[in-house]
């Protein structure tokens, strides 16, 4: 089945099994392998991508209903002003270990500044309500919230996006 | 039984013109008329259940019908009335979120399911964890039922049979919720006093090993009416109506000629522990890999009794006193 | 004592820099063995026993369509034997089936979905094993029999100071009292199974390069295995004795690792094995991810344990003896299990000075997956219990749980339970002093606990209380495993323009190996970090520098990559017209350790790092749900090679155990385990975790570099037993076993249950 998308910004159009789950269809037809298994379930997040800007599970979405939608994932992501700022704020803060769950933390923490941009701890975690680690104990990855959250507010003060 | 115990599946990838991708509610009600297929909306429960690994395509067990983006599914309106298809991550987001809604969406798996899961699906493959089914019990939710015959409209009450079954018919599609107003009393208010406990194994993202929803209307300090609903105790949400009205039918006192609305405080208290012993003779959970059936039980009581017994009180009490 | 020069210039070596391989993965671009394309690459999956005890009859398949094969026991070129500690551990049961979940033979196929299909179709003939039937813990204590256990005893008396005889008799008999004022205390205590949850799960791949004599004979020229691992050597070995091909013929290349935990220790050497006959069979590339669900069902778990205490206090209140019975579960073959029951046994008495104790240990074979290597590797068990043990006896003398264990704290120039010598400074009082400094320990005890009688009407603000945990890791291999069996030895090649290589076989896993060892390098050297790299562990160019576990990779591998350096340093560099330089520097055991590996007497370790916890928990009154709200945590590993890395270590341990703790429910049933997904299987979230207050006490250990001893398996010591303490003052009972389910909880109240 042909099925066109947006997929990192840009239009795509592929022939594609629509049982094929999304998380599969990015790392293989589209060599996106930020996008990682560590479940097939929805319960670890390291599949987490954006589908039409909102934070979701590639492993729970068939292509069949991916048709004139947008997918975004941490290749383009970490391009972005919130993504940057995002990225760097982890590695400062030691948010990251083994950097097998990382991906998806980017993703997630960039979905919920974009939405947030001042969340509270307590909606921090919510944010990554859906995200496991198994290295950080989280406290560092909730660390470079707070400084991606100051930064933020000063590029916004500085004019820049 | 075949190797790695899993159930035999007949094989094999579904045929890409097998696969159905409808325009309209009504080409996806004559697809329904016209044989087995399997709706799938947001796929968070159906996905998971039918995965098969990596870089294995999914195989449902008869051809998928993608309903998820159906325009007709997915609307909010006003009165109540909440599209199938519409995700929990929409709901949680719309200035029309019903209130029941609002205390149980942030405690629904993770905001990444939310943006897939929906109302529908939750309703549909019917889990007796399932979170949403206990508001949807206590406020008398009414579900639209669809099919190219014509729609029907079903009380929730009766829709969810068992675990896993509803009496939604192979030629049908649930399209709407109605829930407050667009129900049964057109005059219908929100509630004033809300308890949602979800119980868990952790806070983040998990199954229900037990919920209790209660809804309770008051006003001058009595209780005029009260929705109570136990999830995951049970094949299917516990409510009993029968029970609920006790709890809050006036009683003429000595020389009274009529008897008031509702029940303070100390009377809710006095009736309490009928109303309990009525649901405990029908409390029946299971023992399974999340929790055990006394603890269920135990705990659904538990909390049953703080409320009827003191957090509600409470409430009529303070109520009572600003109102003097 | 070895001296660092150039180290003013920069500050402590615990300055935090910048995580070299941090960029890299925030932005994704890390590739896994899974993310890697492999143009040709077979995909296999194993097909594994749904039933146990039993003896295979046969596999039927399908007609295999032409590129998928199913490889079996009778493909091994080899021995069909996984070498761990010894080979009993089979690669594919042929015959015998011990457990659920045990492979059998193997699919491989380039269609990942024609794989999956296939099978589905495949039948497994089982014949029955009649006098065989499950086997569990509760089973194999009851019998008694020695075919189904390992056992080792220990003994010491402290006032003696030297190698008593067993004064305790059989574990049966009674604890000898002297007054008729001492206190006798007996319990027993639990823990469970756990399972790493390593985001990438179990991953390896094989590849076969062939040569091609004249008469159109192939032989093996390479074997190339690549994919997420602790200990390439291990696993180099292992496949020597599985595909009977020479040294110089496998070569075994470690792929970034999304997590060890040591579920990475042992039990890759499986999938290594398998994919390698795959490779050989099939003369094609092998690859095999383990899907979730079967990486819980069929690798290693922490072992489940169940320690028992006879215990006698004196009318002073002191401890005088005690007789301790360690029980481990290791499922359906050794694997590790005696190694994990030597550290279960060396740590039986925690970190204090019984005047007399008797410990007897066993680990009981059961009818389930083997239990293995974690963080840890049976000291955990061991310092729950005893820990347990010391508050349950503060308890009984009515003393506030600090205050009784200070009395009996290990000291420096103390003996250890298997007789060896501290010779290091032990600062347990300094750390438990500036623990309860940052908790403010004592307000806060004073404060909290269950109100006579509130269990019995539960109201709603929650009940709290703190606990508090003492407790130390032995860093490095037992005894003289170091010397007799790892015999480690790093490298270092320096390039005219100066730049470094660091030659070893330990790997990063995520604890920062990549940043530390480059900087214990470059500031020996005194060159900056940028121009010392760290080659990938590829053995086929690095030496054996032993596996990634037991807490050896900083101080050992750290030390010798640092004398190393200082032997460079001496040396002037290569000239543009030199062959690059290269160092191998060899392991050589301290002079001051002595160990006894038959009698277990000695020096178990070289050097202990040591802990302190201090936790604070709300339990629900309603749902018997706990929620820890604080934890405070003072470790002395020596000095941190770099703090930010080691906190986060630390955090990582902390909240793993508390994982272990409370939610991580892994139950047996019929040989099967009940929670085999994530959805199930419940590891802390974001919204699970308190704030975490660490702090670290500067003790430099004389031969670990600039002063670091081990840091990664430390943290996960402590918080069980200080978080279970807290339990037992919020609801006023004495607990006994994790994990501290609400179930479990519940129980214990009689006013509760109905």
């Amino acid at each position: 089945m042909i099925i066109s998308f947006t997929l990192n910004g840009k239009p795509v159009s592929l022939d594609l099994d629509p049982m094929a789950r999304l998380l599969d269809v990015l790392r293989r037809e589209f060599g996106l392998t930020s996008v990682k298994e560590g479940c097939g379930e929805g319960e670890c997040g390291a599949c987490s991508i954006l589908l039409d800007g909102q934070l979701a599970n590639s492993c729970l979405i068939l292509m069949g209903a991916v048709t004139g939608r947008s997918v975004d994932t941490l290749e383009s992501i970490r391009e972005s002003g919130i993504g940057r700022i995002v990225t760097d704020a982890i590695v400062e803060t030691g948010g990251v270990q083994c950097g097998f769950c990382t991906p998806g933390f980017v993703v997630a923490g960039a979905a919920l500044l974009k939405e947030n941009p001042a969340p509270t701890d307590e909606e921090i975690a919510q944010g990554f309500s859906g995200n496991l680690c198994r290295c950080t104990g989280y406290r560092q990855i909730f660390e470079a919230m707070r400084v991606a959250t100051d930064r933020l507010t000063e590029g916004e003060r500085e004019g820049s996006s | 039984m075949s190797a790695s115990g899993h159930p035999d599946r007949s094989g094999g990838a579904i045929a890409a013109d097998r696969v159905i991708v409808p325009a309209t509610l009504d080409e996806a009600l004559s697809v329904r008329a016209a044989g087995a297929c399997r709706p799938i909306a947001g796929g968070t429960d159906l996905v998971v259940r039918n995965r098969r690994g990596a870089d294995v395509p999914v195989a449902l067990d008869a051809p998928p019908l993608f309903i998820g983006m159906l325009p007709e599914l997915r609307r909010i309106d006003t009165a109540g009335t909440i599209g199938s298809a519409v995700t929990l991550a929409e709901l949680e987001r719309s200035p029309l979120c019903p209130a029941p809604f609002k205390p149980v969406l942030p405690e629904f798996a993770s905001p990444a399911v939310r943006t897939l899961a929906t109302i529908g699906g939750n309703i549909c493959n019917a889990s007796p964890a399932a979170d949403l089914l206990p508001p949807l019990h206590a406020h008398d939710a009414v579900l639209e039922i669809a099919s190219s015959a014509g729609r029907r409209q079903v009380p929730i009450a009766d829709f969810v049979t068992g675990p896993g079954t509803t009496t939604l018919r192979s030629n049908e599609l649930l399209v709407a919720v109605h829930i407050g107003a667009a129900g049964t009393d057109p005059a219908r208010t929100d509630p004033d006093y809300v308890f949602y406990r979800k119980v868990a194994a952790r806070r983040s993202n998990a199954l229900s090993k037990l919920s209790i929803y209660v809804a309770a209307w008051t006003g001058a300090g009595r209780l005029t009416r009260i929705a109570i609903a136990l999830g995951a105790v049970a094949p299917t949400v516990i409510r009993l109506p029968v029970v609920e009205s006790a709890l809050t039918q006036g009683a003429a006192g000595p020389g009274e000629s009529a008897a008031p609305i509702g029940v303070d405080a100390t009377a809710l208290v006095n009736r309490a522990p009928v109303a309990i012993d009525a649901y405990a003779s029908v409390v029946r959970p299971i023992d399974d890999q999340r929790s055990s059936a006394i603890y269920r039980r135990d705990t659904v009581l538990r909390l049953l009794r703080f409320v009827l017994t003191d957090d509600l009180p409470r409430h009529l009490r303070t109520q009572s006193r600003e109102d003097q | 004592m070895i001296r660092h020069n150039g180290g003013m210039r920069m500050g402590s070596i615990a300055s935090s820099i910048r995580r070299v391989d941090g960029d890299e993965k925030t932005e994704g671009r890390t590739r896994y063995l899974a993310d890697q394309p492999l143009p040709g690459v077979l995909t296999a999956r194993f097909v594994t026993a749904d039933r146990a005890p039993a003896l295979l009859g046969s596999i039927e398949t399908p007609d295999l369509p032409t590129d998928y094969s199913l490889i079996t026991a009778g493909d091994i070129p080899g021995l069909n034997g996984v070498h761990m500690i010894d080979e009993s551990w089979p690669l594919f049961a042929d015959r015998d089936i011990e457990y659920v979940g045990q492979p059998l033979a193997m699919l491989v196929g380039p269609d990942p979905a024609v794989v999956s299909q296939i099978l589905d179709l495949i039948r497994i003939e089982y014949l029955p094993a009649p006098e065989r039937e499950i086997v569990t813990m509760d089973d194999a204590m009851a019998t008694d029999d020695p075919d189904l256990f390992i056992e080792y005893e220990l003994s010491f008396n402290r006032d003696e100071r030297e190698w008593p005889d067993p004064f305790l008799g059989s574990p049966d008999s009674p604890v000898s009292a002297t007054t008729s004022a001492n206190l006798e205390i007996a319990e027993a205590f639990e823990t469970g199974a756990q399972e790493h949850v390593y985001l990438e799960t179990q991953a390896m791949q094989a590849e076969c390069e062939h040569d091609q004599a004249k008469d159109g004979t192939r032989t093996i020229q390479t074997l190339t295995i690549s994919g997420s691992m602790q200990c390439p050597y291990y696993v180099k070995t292992a496949l020597s004795f599985v595909t009977a091909l020479p040294d110089e013929a496998i070569r075994v290349v470690q792929t970034t690792t999304g997590g060890g935990f040591g579920g990475k220790e042992e039990f890759p050497s499986v999938l290594a094995c398998a994919v390698a006959v795959g490779a050989i069979v099939t003369g094609r590339p092998v690859r095999m991810v383990l899907d979730r669900d079967e990486d819980v069902r069929i690798s290693t778990k922490r072992h489940p344990s169940r320690i028992a205490f006879r215990s006698i206090l004196d009318d002073d209140g002191r401890w005088t003896d005690t007789k301790i019975d360690v029980a481990l579960d290791a499922g359906a073959y050794l694997g590790l299990s005696n190694v994990v029951l030597q550290r279960a046994l060396f740590g039986a008495t925690g970190a204090y000075r019984p005047g007399r104790a008797s410990v007897r240990a066993r680990t009981y074979r059961t009818t389930v997956v083997p239990y293995g290597a974690f963080r840890g590797f049976g000291a955990p068990q061991a310092v729950f219990a005893s820990e347990m043990h010391m508050t349950h006896l503060a308890a009984a003398r009515g003393e506030d749980p600090l205050a009784f264990r200070r009395r009996h704290l290990l000291r420096q120039d103390d003996h250890t339970l298997t007789g060896g010598l501290l010779r290091d400074a032990v600062k347990l009082e300094e750390m438990i002093d500036l623990a309860v400094e940052i908790s403010d320990y004592h307000t806060r005890r004073r404060e909290y606990g269950a109100a006579v009688g509130a269990a019995s009407l539960p109201g709603t603000a929650p009940l709290r209380g703190i606990g508090v945990s003492v407790f130390s890791h032995g860093c490095g291999f037992t005894g003289s495993g170091e010397q007799d069996v790892i015999k480690a030895r790093v490298g270092l090649r320096r390039h005219a323009d100066g730049s470094v290589d660091i030659l070893i076989a330990n790997v990063e896993m995520g604890q920062g190996a990549l940043t530390t060892l480059r900087k214990v390098v470059a500031r020996t050297l005194d060159i900056p970090i940028e121009r010392v790299s760290y080659h990938v562990p590829d053995t086929a160019e690095v030496p054996d520098s032993g596996p990634t576990v037991a807490s050896r990779t900083a101080m050992v591998v750290g030390g010798l990559l640092h004398r190393a350096a200082l032997r460079l340093v001496d040396l002037p560099a290569p000239t543009a017209a030199d062959p690059p330089q290269e160092i191998v520097e060899h392991y050589v055991q301290p002079d001051f350790v002595r160990w006894n590996q038959e009698t277990f007497e000695g020096d178990a370790y070289p050097a202990f790092s040591w802990g302190v916890n201090i936790i604070e928990v709300e339990v629900d009154p309603l749902t018997y749900q706990l929620r820890p709200t604080g934890v405070w945590a003072v470790y002395d590993v020596g000095e941190p090679l770099d703090e930010r890395i080691v906190i986060g270590q630390m955090h990582g341990g902390i909240v793993q155990a508390l994982g272990w703790a409370t939610s991580e429910v892994l139950e047996v049933q019929e040989g099967r385990f009940l929670q085999h997904n994530l959805t199930d299987y419940v590891i802390p979230g974001s919204r699970d975790i308190p704030p975490i207050d660490v702090r670290f006490v500067s003790n430099p250990y004389e031969l670990g570099p600039f002063g670091a001893k081990g840091a990664g398996e430390l943290p996960f010591n402590g918080p069980a037993a200080a978080l279970a303490g807290a339990v037992e003052q919020a609801l006023g009972v004495p607990v006994y076993r994790i994990p501290l389910t609400p179930e479990y909880l519940a129980g214990l109240l009689p006013e509760v249950s109905s």
